[in-house]
């Protein structure tokens, strides 16, 4: 039942990221569609690791079942790297309206390079 | 966009769920058929699997995203003047002056106490320097009021300490290849591991966790200075 409805949401973050990457033109909700999406991997990551009968990968007691650590370890990489990422986007965001005065992709038809 | 495009986008996202659903369904659920935990704790000692995977078998990993946090705040304080403008106009009131200076030790604290037993509990380096990063972006916010800055490390201080800490981890990382012939060793150079869940064991794993946990603090508070400066 919690893989269903960890996976369900996780297919829907999907879809409400790629589709809000695809439609939306401001900059800044963009930006946050892409934290939606990587929302939508840390969530897969999760339930890839996921068993109903295991604990989690604390070691407490060596004869116990626990859960794969390696998808937690790549979700802690994949929290960084994005984090990194955000920053970085919301800077040349921060550029691109300087120069040009709007954070809308339609205004900056113009806009070479 | 049109209705018809916007109708296509929303049928090819509903599809591409289908179909990680149905890839979803073929995964199998059994609990860890290798059984890590005893090799776990034999070779790295440290109770957190995930720290033993972080900061041991993939240390070299590590290293990888660590040099991508010192490249954004290298990248992001160069893109970003430095404008002597603050956020704020305004003065706070005396409660976010004085709560804040209550809070600060213990955040701090906190975020130490965080990296400290990253191999013995959830958490480590990287939690624990988002925390200390929280503590000092608090203050710099809470305390720049107007065109005066405060801060709790000064900006140069600030290159300075992450840089150190870079290089740290790179010694570590000679170290084992100095006394193992690999580098970043931890068990190979014959440190020894101690008893899994205490304190003072697992080797280098809290030595790791320390350096990046001052590396991650520092960086962060680069990045978000550097954004809040505009």
């Amino acid at each position: 039942m919690i893989v269903l409805t960890i996976g369900i949401t996780c297919i829907a973050l999907t879809g409400i990221g790629i589709y809000g990457l695809l439609r939306r033109t401001h900059m800044i909700r963009m930006v946050l569609c892409f934290n939606i999406l990587e929302a939508a991997a840390l969530l897969g990551l999760v339930l890839i690791a996921y068993s109903p009968d295991a604990r989690s990968p604390i070691l407490r007691a060596a004869t116990d079942a626990h859960v794969l650590p390696l998808p937690h370890a790549l979700a802690l990489t994949a929290i960084v790297i994005g984090a990194s990422l955000t920053a970085l986007m919301l800077t040349l965001i921060v550029r691109v309206h300087r120069s040009h005065g709007t954070v809308l992709v339609d205004k900056l038809k113009d806009w070479r390079g | 966009m049109s209705r018809i495009s916007a109708t296509l986008l929303v049928s090819g996202i509903i599809v591409f769920g289908v179909i990680v659903a149905y890839e979803l369904t073929l995964m199998p659920r059994t609990a860890d058929p290798l059984n890590h935990a005893p090799l776990t704790l034999r070779d790295t000692g440290a109770v957190n699997a995930v720290s033993a995977i972080l900061f041991d078998y993939r240390a070299l990993d590590t290293l990888g995203e660590a040099t991508v946090i010192l490249m954004t705040a290298t990248v992001v304080a160069f893109l970003t003047p430095r404008a002597k403008a603050s956020m704020l106009a305004v003065r706070l009131s005396s409660i976010v002056l004085y709560g804040v200076v209550i809070l600060l030790p213990f955040i701090t604290i906190l975020g130490i106490a965080v990296m400290a037993h990253g191999h013995i509990s959830p958490g480590g380096g990287f939690t624990g320097g988002v925390i200390v990063a929280t503590s000092t972006v608090f203050y710099a916010v809470v305390y720049s009021v107007g065109g005066q800055q405060s801060y709790v490390i000064a900006p140069a201080a600030n290159k300075l300490i992450e840089n150190t800490a870079m290089t740290a981890f790179i010694g570590v990382g000679l170290l084992g290849l100095g006394l193992a012939g690999s580098f970043l060793a931890n068990a190979q150079t014959g440190i020894p591991l101690g008893t899994p869940g205490e304190l003072l064991s697992a080797g280098t794993i809290p030595v790791l966790n320390l350096i990046s946990g001052v590396k991650v603090g520092v960086g962060l508070g680069i990045i978000v200075m550097s954004l809040f400066l505009e």
